[in-house]
């Protein structure tokens, strides 16, 4: 009778390792192989690509100003599902910034370091967005990027 | 010995569950929905991409993703061209702006808001109808400008006088002159909060960037006026 139990435990004990071994096998199946297919609303924002124009100039003015402006969001091409953004980024201390959208233009708000960011409201569907730049000495920089607004 | 068979058996019952659950897991989403994509099919989705086929009233874009979407373009549609056309515009006027044809849109960058989406073989060929079709012809000059200056002339508009203008002399000594109307919004630089009063605070001599739409040369809008604190050293002295 003990025999039998001791045999059983052994076979119950070998049960359980293959199992578990048959479940560690799947998941790594899982983790190598990809299951999201491409979709018309992920990637329109995940890949988009950030619009950044960096472009040092010389002033005509007699002091040499390097302006410069970045636009970190939104991203060209971005897809959104709210009708008001903030476009924000980076230009040189000083400089002011506007933002063009659907024909209204607002100042942004930009702080010592130049950081900018100021609210906008979209229409549904394409929008196109302009953000310029310019400094006292009279230099300007722009960038535009259009983003997609679907309620 | 009874409770030793016990354990074992429920051993047994729950190796198996678990196996079964991980089985469950290592699929992953149902081969026939694959993240959002089927779910949303047949909303509106937006696409931008560059245009790469024209055939009848169907445009064809190529997106940053590699997708190959075709749009219908119809009447119901509703059309901009950035600098060309200001407004969203008819069939007629887009056809129009385009010079006849809509083969001028060969290369463009088009941003689309789409209905009726649907995904067709292969993968990442999508069909819809066009809701709104935006053509980004990037301009040459920007659609807004800046102008920086000593203001050498400050006529508000007040009282009867619904229009009033300014006139601010550049680092290279030229002069611009913007009207100004009601809506025309002053602000201090930076990020001081709350607009300034143009009249205590807007004079002759202030130094000041003017943002306005269009074409600055032809005395167009100030659209706002913001007010630096100071001038550069190096500006030339009025």
């Amino acid at each position: 009778m003990r025999k039998t139990a001791i045999l059983l435990i052994m076979l119950g004990v070998l049960v359980l390792s293959m199992a578990s071994a048959g479940c560690n096998e799947k998941e790594e199946v899982t983790a190598t192989t990809p299951t999201i297919a491409p979709t018309a609303t992920q990637p329109a924002i995940s890949t988009a690509t950030p619009k950044q124009t960096i472009t040092p100039s010389i002033s005509p003015a007699s002091t040499a100003i390097t302006l410069f402006l970045t636009v970190t969001q939104p991203l060209d091409g971005a897809q959104v599902n709210t009708n008001s953004i903030l476009v924000a980024g980076a230009t040189s201390p000083g400089a002011v910034v506007s933002v063009l959208v659907n024909d209204e233009v607002m100042v942004a708000d930009v702080d010592q370091n130049g950081n900018f960011s100021v609210a906008v409201s979209l229409e549904e569907g394409p929008n196109f967005i302009e953000v310029i730049a310019s400094d006292q000495h009279g230099n300007e920089k722009s960038t535009v990027l259009a983003v997609l607004y679907v309620s | 010995m009874k409770i030793l068979r016990g354990v074992l058996i429920l051993t047994l019952v729950a190796a198996l569950t678990l196996c079964s659950m991980g089985t469950v897991f290592a699929k992953g989403p149902p081969a026939d929905n694959p993240g959002k994509g089927p779910k949303n099919m047949g909303e509106r989705q937006g696409f931008s991409g560059n245009v790469t086929a024209v055939i009848a009233g169907n445009v064809t874009l190529i997106t940053e993703q590699g997708w190959n979407v075709t749009v219908t373009l119809n009447n119901d549609a509703r059309y901009k061209i950035v600098k060309a056309m200001n407004k969203w515009g008819s069939y007629d006027d887009f056809i129009d702006a385009l010079g006849g044809s809509l083969t001028a849109l060969m290369g463009e960058k088009v941003v689309v808001l789409a209905g009726n989406v649907t995904e067709t073989a292969p993968p990442g060929t999508f069909t819809g109808v066009a809701i709104k079709f935006m053509v980004l012809k990037i301009p040459a000059t920007p659609l807004h400008a800046h102008r920086t200056g000593l203001v050498s002339v400050f006529n508000p508009p007040g009282g009867s006088i619904a229009t009033g203008n300014i006139t601010i002399v550049d680092v290279h000594g030229v002069s611009h002159l913007f009207t100004v109307g009601n809506e025309t919004i002053y602000r201090p630089a930076g990020t001081e909060a709350g607009n300034i009063t143009a009249d205590a605070t807007l004079q002759t001599s202030s130094f000041v960037t003017v943002v306005t739409k269009g074409d600055p040369k032809l005395n167009s809008e100030a659209k706002a006026i913001v007010l630096h604190a100071n001038r550069p050293a190096d500006w030339p002295k009025p």
